[in-house]
């Protein structure tokens, strides 16, 4: 059964052992840390979303399971019309190479310089060099990097290595793009600017999911919003309440939503 | 691309690196060494029994048919005499001749001829000089052939049992060490992977989450055990051959004849140590194949 959304999940339960030691040595009993609490959440394509809540909300737990690095303890995570439970490694690393990931501190590879990093995703797919060249080379543009194409990563500044990061993400044309707190480590004007990139990505069909907790980005780029708050999401009175406070211009989740403060 | 991941894991702790290829380079030598001093002790034997000095040997003990009549065997006696090999044939005492037959077939057959017709024993004595195996082995043919010989025995059965239980002993002491040295290499190049693959598990991670495959993953891992088999394996022969050609003809470590000139390790002794470094090399980087299949950590 395939989803009609590009990403769906159905009452996902995520839970840690807190103490795993415990389970070995018998001694005191493992507590249990619930990451997520029945959380189900539809993007279709084309939209542009951000995953808000404070630090420690589950954000990044959530995330994972988007993009198959974790599994869940119980309900159902689909992307791109993958169960992503069913699936191998093998095929969750097939399926990772058509999502664009952006990720907090860029990671990009000290041992190669920005073409080479940028053109990564592309080996993987398995693409020709002339086709690489090319994609390369044109998302280098985009992100107005051309002139730095053979430069080392370790003489970038923090903007230009997110830069980077992000044309890496870009240069497979994914439709979904995931990204974990892309702006924690950037001043407030290049963090503007980027999260400026991504939202122009809307117009091509792309799904953008950006988590953050920096609230004024979330108020001056607007989108859909989707609050995590303690591995669960907020009744309709408190994310209403949430959105005066931060002023948001567009609607909660739960707004759009018939199970309002249930299903995101 | 590949190359700079697997320089990037090899540059990643240098040091270890250098200590894991000495270590590599000096197991493989020890076994290298090994062989050499096998190779040498097998030359020294098959020299030694391909060619044998002719008045260190018994002679050969003739049994002639005893029907034979007493000119008939003085014939016989010519005959073989023409032969430049042999310099005497004299017929041997019953009771001398009894107990070679004691030797030759044991104490229970020997009796079938006390009571019946005890053969005619000659004793040929060799002439002075060498004798190749080949030779040796044509002359008792001829000596079997001809008629009214019923055996001949060559007086040597004793000596050749003992050679092969040395030889097998060593082939075995050899594969044993073999064996060693490739779990050595191997858990070597497996820990030193392993340490590197730790160092920068964040990056493997990141490559990972893109999306590379476990080949892809894999390849430098590969590369890094070939690397490290390729250079020990070469530095192992280096070593052996430097130790036996400079270092060992100066000291007397073995009783050798004095014609035999000792030798380092044989071409192809050699290219069997680098592959075996390289096959256990490429093992030890097999035995990391776990960390390349389990999923990302970090996000």
């Amino acid at each position: 059964m395939t989803s009609p959304f590009i990403v769906e999940m159905k009452d996902v339960d995520r839970d840690f052992v807190r103490n795993p030691e415990s389970l070995i040595k018998g001694r005191t009993p493992a507590a249990k840390l619930h990451a997520l609490v029945r959380v189900s959440l539809r993007l279709q394509a084309g939209e542009f979303v951000f995953l808000t809540g404070p630090s420690g909300a589950g954000k990044s737990t959530l995330i994972r399971l988007i993009l198959g690095l974790d599994n869940t303890s119980a309900g159902e995570v689909i992307t791109l019309g993958q169960h992503m439970n069913k699936l191998s490694e093998t095929r969750r690393r097939e399926l990772r190479r058509q999502i664009g990931i952006i990720f907090q501190d860029h990671r990009l590879l000290s041992s190669l310089n920005v073409y080479e990093n940028i053109e990564l995703p592309l080996h993987f797919m398995g693409l020709g060099s002339k086709e690489r060249q090319r994609r390369v080379l044109e998302i280098l543009e985009t992100v107005q990097m051309r002139d730095h194409a053979g430069e080392n990563i370790r003489s970038l500044s923090a903007g230009e290595k997110q830069r980077v990061g992000i044309a890496r993400s870009l240069v497979t044309c994914p439709s979904l793009i995931v990204a974990d707190e892309p702006t924690g480590n950037l001043d407030p004007v290049t963090a503007r600017s980027l999260i400026r990139l991504l939202r122009e990505l809307k117009g091509h069909g792309t799904t953008v999911l950006i988590a953050t907790h920096d609230m004024s980005l979330v108020r001056d780029f607007g989108g859909r919003v989707l609050e995590l708050i303690g591995g669960s999401v907020p009744n309709a009175a408190d994310a209403a309440r949430n959105a005066n406070a931060y002023k948001i211009p567009r609607f909660w989740a739960g707004a759009e939503n018939p199970n309002a403060g249930v299903d995101l | 691309m590949i190359w700079k991941f697997t320089i990037r894991h090899i540059l990643t702790r240098p040091f270890s690196a250098f200590m894991t290829l000495f270590a590599i380079a000096f197991s493989l030598s020890l076994l290298g060494g090994f062989w050499t001093v096998v190779e040498n002790l097998e030359k020294v034997r098959v020299a030694s029994s391909q060619s044998l000095p002719n008045s260190g040997l018994p002679g050969l003990t003739v049994f002639v048919d005893p029907k034979l009549s007493a000119p008939e065997l003085e014939t016989f006696k010519a005959e073989v005499l023409k032969n430049p090999r042999f310099v005497s044939a004299q017929v041997v005492p019953s009771k001398e001749a009894l107990d070679t037959l004691k030797n030759q077939f044991g104490e229970t057959l020997s009796k079938v001829f006390e009571e019946g017709s005890l053969p005619t024993t000659l004793k040929l004595q060799f002439a002075s000089g060498t004798l190749s195996r080949t030779e040796f082995l044509n002359l008792l043919n001829e000596l079997r052939a001809k008629p009214g010989v019923l055996d001949v025995d060559e007086g040597l059965g004793a000596f050749s049992p003992k050679e092969n239980s040395v030889s097998e002993r060593v082939f075995s002491w050899a594969t044993g060490l073999l064996l060693l040295v490739f779990i050595v290499v191997a858990l070597l190049v497996s820990h030193l992977i392993r340490l590197a693959f730790e160092a920068i598990r964040g990056e493997i991670d990141t490559l990972k989450i893109l999306g590379a495959s476990r080949g892809r993953i894999f390849a430098p891992l590969f590369l890094e055990g070939l690397i490290f088999g390729i250079m020990g394996g070469g530095l192992a022969i280096l070593m052996v051959t430097v130790f036996f050609t400079f270092l060992v003809p100066n000291t007397p470590l073995f009783v050798l004849p004095a014609q035999f000139k000792l030798s380092s390790l044989s071409l192809g002794s050699s290219l069997s140590l680098g592959a075996l470094g390289i096959l256990a090399s490429v093992a030890g980087a097999v035995l990391t194949w776990p960390l390349v299949d389990q999923p990302a950590q970090e996000l």
